[in-house]
Order: C-alpha cells, then sequence, then structure tokens
C-alpha cells in the first residue's frame, strides 16, 4: 500500500490560552475523499489551515506527500500542490475572473 | 482697501508659494516612504518592531508640529554641537513628523483589506511579497487614496511653520510685504484666498477618490 498523501501527527494549536487542536492525528491516502465535521469552533478550518502551513502549530508535523509542512523552507512550492478552497470564497475583487484563476500559476 | 499693493507684491507671493508647494513635495516624496515601512514596522509579528513603530507614532502624534520643527531647529544643533540650516531642519522635521500620520492611513488601508486575503495569497502559492503586491497593496491603495490626498493638502497647511523660522514660504512672504506696504488685510486675504484655492482643489481631487473608491 502506497504512503499517505497527507499525515497529521499529534499536531497541537492553540491561540494564546484557547487549544484549537489538541494533539490531532489523521491519514488521507491519494483517491480517498476525508470529511472532517464537527461543531462551529471545534478546529476544522484551523486543521485545513495547518495542511498548507498557514498556522504556524506548536506541536506534532503534517507531511504532504513525505514533505513536513512544519520544516518546509520553500512553503510556496509545496502549497502550489495543495488546492484549498475557503469557507467563504476569497475571490480577488480587483481581477478579472481570468486574472483570479491564473495570478498564482503565472508567478 | 488699495489693491495695488498685491500686483506689486504678486512676483514675491508667486515665488512664496513656489516654496511652499516645493517644500510640500520634499515632505511628501520623503516622509510617505518612511510612513510605508513604519507601518510595515507596525504590522510586523516582531513585537520589539511593532513596539518600537507604534512608540514612534503616538510620541509624534501627540506632539504639535511647531514643537518637533523646535526640537531640530534649536535642540539639535546643542546635542550634536554643530548648527543646522533652515531647509535642512524643516526638511528633517516634516520628514519625521508626517510620517508617522502617513503610517497611519498605509497601515489602516492594509488593515481594511483583511487577513483571509492574504491566506488566500499564501495557499495559492504566492510568496508573502507577492501576495503584498499583487493582492494587498492594490486594494489597500485605493482605500487609503481619499485619505492620502487630505493628508497631502495637510502638508501643505503644515508648511506654514517655516514662518517661525523665517523661511520664505507663501506666508512670510506676505507677511514682510505687510510689514512693508503696511498693508496686512489686503496680504493676508489674498493669501488666504490662495491657501483656499490649492487646499480646495486638493480636495476636489480627494472626493474624485473617494467617489471611484466607494462607486
Amino acid at each position: 500500500m502506497t504512503p499517505p498523501i497527507i499525515r497529521i501527527r499529534d499536531v497541537r494549536l492553540a491561540f494564546d490560552h484557547f487549544v484549537a487542536l489538541d494533539g490531532v492525528s489523521l491519514d488521507v491516502h491519494v483517491g480517498q475523499c476525508a470529511v472532517i465535521c464537527g461543531p462551529s469552533g471545534s478546529g476544522k478550518s484551523s486543521l485545513l489551515r495547518c495542511i498548507n502551513g498557514l498556522e504556524r502549530f506548536q506541536g506534532g508535523d503534517v507531511l504532504f506527500d513525505g514533505v513536513s509542512v512544519r520544516e518546509c523552507k520553500d512553503l510556496p512550492k509545496l502549497r502550489l500542490n495543495i488546492g484549498m478552497v475557503f469557507q467563504h470564497f476569497e475571490l480577488y475583487p480587483h481581477m478579472t475572473v481570468l486574472e483570479n484563476i491564473m495570478l498564482a500559476p503565472m508567478k | 482697501m488699495d489693491w495695488d499693493v498685491i500686483v506689486a507684491n504678486l512676483p514675491l507671493l508667486w515665488r512664496g508659494l513656489g516654496t511652499s508647494l516645493r517644500l510640500t513635495a520634499i515632505a511628501i516624496a520623503l516622509s510617505f516612504p518612511l510612513g510605508c515601512l513604519i507601518a510595515i514596522g507596525r504590522l510586523s509579528h516582531r513585537a520589539w518592531l511593532s513596539g518600537f513603530c507604534a512608540g514612534f507614532v503616538n510620541v509624534l502624534r501627540s506632539n504639535p508640529l511647531i514643537l518637533i520643527l523646535f526640537w531640530f531647529y534649536f535642540l539639535m544643533p546643542i546635542i550634536i554641537g554643530r548648527g543646522i540650516n533652515d531647509l535642512g531642519s524643516l526638511i528633517v522635521t516634516f520628514m519625521v513628523f508626517f510620517s508617522a500620520y502617513f503610517a497611519e492611513i498605509v497601515r489602516s488601508g492594509i488593515q481594511s483589506v483583511g487577513t483571509r486575503q492574504m491566506q488566500a495569497g499564501l495557499s495559492s502559492g504566492l510568496t508573502h511579497a507577492q501576495t503584498m503586491r499583487h493582492i494587498i497593496m492594490p486594494q489597500a491603495i485605493r482605500a487609503m487614496l481619499p485619505a492620502l490626498t487630505t493628508q497631502c493638502i495637510i502638508v501643505f497647511q503644515g508648511t506654514t511653520v517655516a514662518y517661525i523660522i523665517g523661511y520664505d514660504e507663501l506666508l512670510h512672504s506676505a507677511s514682510m510685504a505687510a510689514e512693508r506696504t503696511v498693508r496686512p488685510v489686503e496680504l493676508y486675504l489674498t493669501v488666504a484666498v490662495i491657501y483656499f484655492l490649492v487646499c480646495y482643489a486638493g480636495s476636489l481631487v480627494a472626493r474624485q477618490f473617494e467617489k471611484r473608491t466607494y462607486s
């Protein structure tokens, strides 16, 4: 069996005294559809943001295709391989539809 | 009222207006970039840097412009042990003082865009600098243009403090002419009209930016 494309190990994320993620672990394989569900404020979005390094988590690690997100020196390159859709669509209002789509691949 | 005195002193007033506009241009050209750096420093995650920049802004905004000019004109020569010329004192004063105000405008403009746009840019593979350049700054500049234009008008009005150290800007030129001709009413009224015309033209530009921003 191939190793998981996303491997989350004991991730701990806290905002000051509020602990959003406390030792979360999860494996996702290629082709697998994983659903993360929970009540509002339970840390679903925080976990997703940890996967592509938008949050600096205090403990554990996330491996994407074997690369540690925590120790990755070139996060922009890693993020090019991770698609992310935000809860509220974050379109860039000063750009056309085409520019919105083309921006990252062109830069 | 003797309005011939205005015609006779028009070259002097014209020169004074030119000096005031030059001072304004130099002050903006130096204080705006410095203000941008301070704004970026204030938004930094490094506590010492954001604290230093916040302190700089708060100290400058809590003191009158004339006092800052006194620091650089009277106190600085004592501290450094040699004199500073009038223009040098004025330029340093304007640069330091107005950079604090520009910094606040730039900071609020960047913050008005919101952190989610930053996260969207980063998550699509852009670096921090690319996200600032292509996503945050175009929106932030649009939001800050009305305030920036208004601040430029305030800088123009602020150049009148040069009068205190006898620098030949518009107000000082009018004052000299008023003393020489003993016609203060005509001259100060004319200077008021000139200041009004320049500032009102600036406020019309600001209103156009505002219309475009909120349309």
